[in-house]
Formats: structure tokens, C-alpha cells, sequence
């Protein structure tokens, strides 16, 4: 980096350098630069939104809130089973003293073994915008599960991304 | 001169440019986060059996009798059923006391819970009762709580003490039992 703004500064000063050769005036222009730890983004911990079962009484199509803090609530027809539910978490880890934006994905599908199921609403209880440093990001999310969805596991993926500002 | 300048300015200009692009390229990154939810079959239930006192008859002048029906029964031969101010009726035709059978289906795997809110007397001596339920799985545990084999499959019987009003000439008293399962 150095090299590139000494060198445009070396062909900026030759030009304008020609017509003052008889001036002979001479000047020193410092440049520097400073190269800051690439953003890494990782994956710690996958979304997982447990176990659901359709409503015996009224099997239609709901929703399932997954929060940041590993909450979960419904409504319409589908009904938790157990407890085990994990929100999505990732590190973003970055130069110290410089702030980086995540971003979150408007929507996703999980798919399985009946009609995919959309994944949107992204959200996190951390701050996304501006953030330095080492972070540790937890997403949430609302799954839409639709009336008398088959039965079995769906999965896929959602991808966030991190950008120095 | 005119050319020198006009390529000077070129490679000012690419120079310049590089580290905005190489930035634009290097510094977004992305991960990929995984995402699953397990959707399980609905439960359905069906009453096999129900619990019955088989014939009996309650003791001379005694208000009511019971019966006790073990969970296993008549599945197993013992323990059998026990009785208090009142005594089975003997006979070719006589019905013989029997537990409740619920068979269940679900997701193959999935612990589940039997909630027994209660009985409904089906037919018999009015006003009886049921109390003390028991519960038996073959190969399963003496609880209300099961697993679904890989069919998706469970058995569950379900016994208690029948408390029978006076009827000296005898009754069978049936009762169906009031249930919800849920996954665990």
C-alpha cells in the first residue's frame, strides 16, 4: 500500500514537477497507509427450532417465533414438543477500534420431506451496526409451517455477512 | 509530452483505483448458518379395551364392593384381580375382569405421556367408579410414559379399583377411560 501511494505521488510530482524545473523547488509529500485484521464470520452455533407437531384439533398452517434468546411461541396450528431450541449464533471477529456492519438475510426455506417452509423475520438482541471487535451475534427467527405439514426433518441455511464500514 | 502525461495519468488513476477494489473484494465475508426443525407425526389414539369389573356381585348387605384390576391383566396371568365386599361371578357365561388397552401412534422414537383425566361408566350398576389407576407397557415401563417403537407404535394398558354400588343379583360395570397423550 505504501508502494502504491509513493508511487502515484512519484508520477503526480513528475508531472507537475516539468514546469518548475527551472524553479528547481523541491517539496516532500509522507503517505502511509494502514492495513487492518481481515473480517472472519463463523458459524458457532446452527438455528434450531426443536420439535413441532399440527395441532390435533386444528392442524393449519402457523408460525414458530424463534428469539435470539432461545425462545420459542407459536401460533395457529402447530404446537411445540420439548424444550431443546437453540437461536442461531455466529463470531464476527475484526480489527480492534474499527467498526463493521452484519447483515441479516430477509428470508430463507428449510426443506424436507413436504412443501418448504420459509424462514424470515431474521433479528438479533446484539447489535449489528456499528460493532468492533470480537462479537458473538445471536439470531432469531419466524418459521412459517403450513397447514398439515408431513412430517420429518427440514433443514437449510441462511447467510450473514459482516463488512468493515 | 502530451503522451507521457495522458499515461502518467492512466497509471495514477489503476493505482488509485486498486486498493478501493481489493477492499470492495476482501472486505465482506459471509458464513453460512445452519437451520432445522424436526416436524413430528400427530398422535392418534384408540380405545382397544375397556376396563370392566367382569361379572360380579357385591356382598350381603355392603353399600358398594370393589374389584381391583392389576394393568396386566389379563395380559398376565398374575397378579389377578382382588376383591373386597364382593366376589366374581362363576359361570361358563361369566365375563372376566380386563384392563383398558390404549394403543397409540406417533413419530417412531418420541417419548410421549399418557394423561388419564378420568372414566366414563359405559354400562353396568350405576354410580360406579374407578380409582388407584395402574398402568403396564410389555417391555416398557409400569408408567404412563412411553416411547413409540419404529413403527411408531405403543401399547399402554390401564388398570384400577372399580368401586362397584350394591348389586347382590351381580353386574359387569364398563368403563372407558378419558386420556390425552402428548409428546414429551
Amino acid at each position: 500500500m505504501k508502494l502504491k501511494i509513493a508511487a502515484v505521488a512519484a508520477l503526480l510530482l513528475a508531472g507537475a514537477a516539468a514546469p518548475a524545473l527551472a524553479a528547481q523547488s523541491s517539496g516532500t509529500v509522507n503517505a502511509s497507509a494502514t492495513v487492518i485484521q481481515p473480517l472472519t464470520v463463523s458459524q458457532t452455533t446452527a438455528m434450531d427450532f426443536g420439535k413441532l407437531v399440527m395441532n390435533a384439533g386444528s392442524p393449519g398452517a402457523g408460525t414458530v417465533v424463534l428469539t435470539a434468546a432461545n425462545g420459542r411461541s407459536t401460533t395457529g396450528g402447530v404446537d411445540l414438543v420439548g424444550t431443546t431450541a437453540a437461536a442461531g449464533v455466529v463470531q464476527v471477529v475484526g480489527q480492534t477500534g474499527n467498526n463493521y456492519t452484519v447483515t441479516l438475510p430477509s428470508s430463507t426455506t428449510l426443506t424436507g420431506p413436504g412443501t418448504a417452509m420459509t424462514l424470515d423475520t431474521f433479528n438479533s438482541s446484539d447489535t449489528l451496526t456499528p460493532i468492533a471487535g470480537t462479537n458473538n451475534i445471536h439470531i432469531g427467527a419466524t418459521l412459517h409451517v403450513n397447514a398439515a405439514q408431513t412430517a420429518g426433518a427440514y433443514t437449510g441455511s441462511f447467510v450473514v455477512t459482516a463488512a468493515y464500514d | 509530452m502530451a503522451r507521457v502525461s495522458t499515461l502518467q495519468a492512466a497509471v495514477a488513476v489503476a493505482i488509485l483505483l486498486t486498493p478501493a477494489v481489493a477492499s470492495a473484494a476482501g472486505g465482506a465475508k459471509r458464513a453460512n448458518v445452519g437451520a432445522s426443525v424436526t416436524m413430528l407425526q400427530p398422535v392418534s389414539v384408540s380405545v382397544v379395551l375397556n376396563l370392566s369389573s367382569g361379572a360380579v356381585k357385591t356382598s350381603g348387605n355392603s353399600p358398594t364392593g370393589t374389584v381391583a384390576v392389576p394393568a396386566s391383566y389379563p395380559v398376565l396371568t398374575n397378579p389377578q384381580p382382588t376383591y373386597v365386599n364382593a366376589s366374581a361371578q362363576n359361570g361358563a357365561n361369566a365375563a372376566a375382569p380386563n384392563a383398558a388397552q390404549i394403543n397409540v401412534t406417533g413419530s417412531p422414537g418420541q417419548a410421549f405421556s399418557l394423561h388419564l383425566q378420568g372414566w366414563t361408566q359405559v354400562s353396568g350398576q350405576a354410580g360406579a367408579t374407578a380409582a388407584s389407576n395402574s398402568f403396564y407397557q410389555p417391555g416398557g415401563p409400569a408408567t404412563a410414559d412411553g416411547v413409540f417403537n419404529a413403527s411408531g407404535r405403543a401399547t399402554i394398558y390401564v388398570g384400577s379399583t372399580i368401586t362397584v354400588p350394591r348389586n347382590n343379583p351381580g353386574t359387569t360395570v364398563v368403563l372407558r377411560p378419558v386420556f390425552t397423550v402428548t409428546y414429551n
